[in-house]
């Protein structure tokens, strides 16, 4: 191999497997992350599923906000819609900051679902760790390594291009997890070359502001304020009736289209100044771009509205939009979701083989033990993190204070565990943690079920899921690991 | 899913001729050796279905989300003829 | 591939990713100093225009800093470049 090679080898191999141990991880909880409302309805069975009109939910929405929150500057109505079947009411003086309640869909009663960060744990964690914006350099740096691997790879198996449809899973170990990572990362080609670009993109608002300094003086409020228009008045504390939300609902519709319409924020309602915002939902578009119109709320005028925007504005949200898969329906999330699984399992293949290679070098040197546990503990590790998290949820009672970081604490106090597993049982890690991660799978999906799971057609979703990955899970430890000298 | 699964199938479908219109998989499929003339007909064939997948795909999802979808489901198309290819090779 | 070019390539990889992260930071900053500044579009556009091309300079010098033949020169070049750049902006 040329220098150049060699070279490309070793980015590819050392700084892929490096930069894989945050990776897995993040591609996992990404994949999660596009069930993110299915996977929060299943952490919270007290949530209710039923079709309702959306009049008739703002109707019910409007109610419940006159008797509790009357007084209050800022209401915000959540619509239900197919995958969050409830509404949200929203209210306070801060319209950052809101206090938050849900209601059924067609009693209008509160439902006191449990406090939990629900499937925006994983969004949360995939986009950032949950370390804020030091964590978005993290994730953007990775996202980089990625892109190169990824480049560096098709550079050296260029060759491998007029083969690819080839896969010898009995050609012997070395051979098996050369092919499998290869059929997976040319199968997944497109899709890891899009996800990975675009999360970067998203990420690059965060560490890479030289334009908003170049332009904005470092300031991304004055970025936003400029494309995003703003309909605003100050109260004028004369109180003046409100025309019904209903009414303003329809008169949203007829701008946005019917059944467009995803939320509404009111601005002062009961005073003369009042307005009504309604913005649209972005499920039908690739750019995600949330066309809105504003009126007011005593009279019905219109008072703004922006369903234009700037032409670069389009394009750069078609890259957030690919990346957060709002559009395309079921299809496209379930198509998201094997895709990022199917890049994790890239990953995985290309860190056994390169451990196999070194430990057929190096033999079960201290460094190699290091290396295989760190393995360990990204990839079955990080699923059964995953899974703790979900039996938190559940072991957890509903009314306990500070639920929601205990299931959290419960993430990474397992994800610390299998770290530790793996660096004592050493080889046999893998297998036991995939035997365990299997189990757990199984073992949630029948709780869940025993426990009404089957009445909601998430809950029936998220079970579903847990199953076939928990059969897949066992026969892959069957498969790979059950000798101890797959990896 | 009517129209995700005739893309699918489609696109399956012009894998496997564009696979089979390689030497090595003809040859392990079929247990003969393939004149050249096939080999193109196949690969002909494989590229016309693509194109009806694709055009499918922009029918039915749109012009922008339609390419999308089909680009996520030819990832698995490419898997499922590997599979195919790998179990028939035993 | 003998014991001791890989000691080489393991130990060259943080040396290596370092240079490419602070090279790959500078170039990819002024050269969105540079488009901020000569692009004829209104702020926005350049903005939107330019979030969507970050990851392509810190790709290219990661790639550049295991391409080029020692450490030191992984890091001149894309500083080298960044500072030309930023010349281009003070000429405007």
């Amino acid at each position: 191999m040329s220098p150049l090679g060699k070279a490309l080898m070793g980015l590819h191999a050392w700084g892929g497997m490096i930069f894989s141990w945050l990776l897995i991880p993040v591609f996992i909880t990404g994949s999660i992350a596009v069930f993110e409302p299915e996977v929060s309805q299943w952490m919270q069975p007290e949530l209710t599923a039923h079709p309702t009109r959306p009049s008739d939910a703002v109707a019910l929405a409007e109610t419940h906000l006159n008797e509790h929150a009357s007084d209050q500057p800022f209401w915000r109505i959540r619509l239900p819609s197919e995958r969050e079947p409830h509404i949200g009411v929203a209210w306070g003086k801060n319209p950052r900051q809101l206090h938050e309640a849900t209601l059924d869909a067609v009693s209008g009663e509160p439902l006191h679902e449990r406090a939990t960060e629900g499937g925006h744990f994983f969004t949360h964690f995939h986009a950032d760790l949950l370390l804020g914006a030091p964590g978005r350099w993290i994730v953007g740096a990775a996202g980089i390594v990625m892109l190169a691997a990824l480049v560096s790879g098709i550079l050296i198996h260029h060759r491998f291009f007029a083969e690819f449809f080839t896969l010898r899973p009995h050609a012997g170990k070395r051979r098996a997890w050369l092919d499998l990572h290869n059929l997976s990362g040319v199968a997944s080609l497109p899709f890891l070359l899009m996800i990975t670009y675009t999360g970067c993109v998203i990420l690059a608002e965060t560490f890479m502001p030289a334009a908003t300094h170049a332009l904005y003086d470092g300031n991304p409020r004055a970025n936003r304020a400029e494309v995003v228009k703003s309909f605003e008045r100050k109260p004028s504390g004369v109180p003046a009736g409100m025309l019904p939300l209903t009414t303003h609902l329809a008169a949203a519709e007829a701008i946005l289209g019917e059944g467009k319409v995803s939320s509404l924020l009111v601005r002062h309602p009961g005073d003369r100044n009042g307005l009504v915002q309604a913005y649209r939902h972005v499920d039908d578009r690739l750019a995600a771009v949330s066309d809105h119109v504003t009126f007011d709320a005593a009279n019905g005028t219109l008072f703004g509205q922006q369903t234009e925007w700037n032409p670069m504005t389009y394009a750069y949200r078609a890259q957030v939009g690919l990346h957060t898969a709002h559009f395309g329906g079921l299809p496209l999330r379930w198509l998201y979701f094997l895709s990022g699984l199917l890049g994790a399992l890239m990953m995985a293949a290309g860190t056994a083989l390169l451990l196999r290679k070194r430990r057929q070098r190096a033999g079960e040197d201290r460094p190699q033990r290091l290396l295989d546990a760190l393995g360990a503990a990204s990839i079955p590790g990080s699923v059964l993190a995953s899974l703790a998290y979900l039996a938190a949820n559940r072991l957890i009672p509903a009314e306990t204070g500070g639920r929601e970081t205990l299931e959290i604490a419960a993430f990474f106090s397992v994800w610390a565990i299998t770290l530790i597993h793996a660096l004592l049982r050493r080889r046999r890690a893998w297998h036991e943690q995939f035997v365990a991660a299997s189990a757990a799978c199984v073992l949630l999906a029948l709780a869940d079920t025993y426990s009404g799971g089957l009445v909601d057609a998430a809950r029936r979703g998220v079970d579903l899921t847990l199953l076939a990955t928990g059969a897949l899970l066992f026969a892959s430890s069957r498969r790979f690991f059950r000798t101890g000298d797959a990896t | 899913m009517m129209p995700l699964l005739v893309t699918g199938l489609l696109t399956l479908v012009a894998m496997g001729c564009l696979a089979l219109g390689m030497e090595r998989h003809f040859h392990a499929w079929l247990g003969r050796a393939a004149t050249p003339r096939q080999r193109k007909d196949l690969r002909l064939a494989g590229w016309f279905l693509l194109a009806g997948a694709i055009a499918l795909s922009i029918r039915h999802w749109g012009a922008s989300i339609g390419p999308v979808i089909w680009l996520g489901v030819l990832t698995f198309a490419i898997l499922g003829v590997a599979l195919i290819l790998a179990v028939r090779g035993r | 591939m003998t014991r001791k070019s890989d000691k080489t390539v393991r130990f060259d990889l943080p040396l290596r990713l370092g240079a490419a992260a602070l090279g790959g930071y500078a170039l990819c900053w002024s050269l969105f100093v540079l488009l901020c500044a000569w692009l004829p579009f209104s702020k926005a556009t350049v903005w939107y225009f330019t979030g969507q091309l970050a990851p392509l300079p810190l790709l290219g010098v990661l790639l550049w800093a295991f391409a080029a033949h020692g450490a030191w020169r992984a890091l001149l070049w894309p500083l080298a470049l960044a500072a030309g750049l930023y010349l281009l902006v003070l000429i405007r």
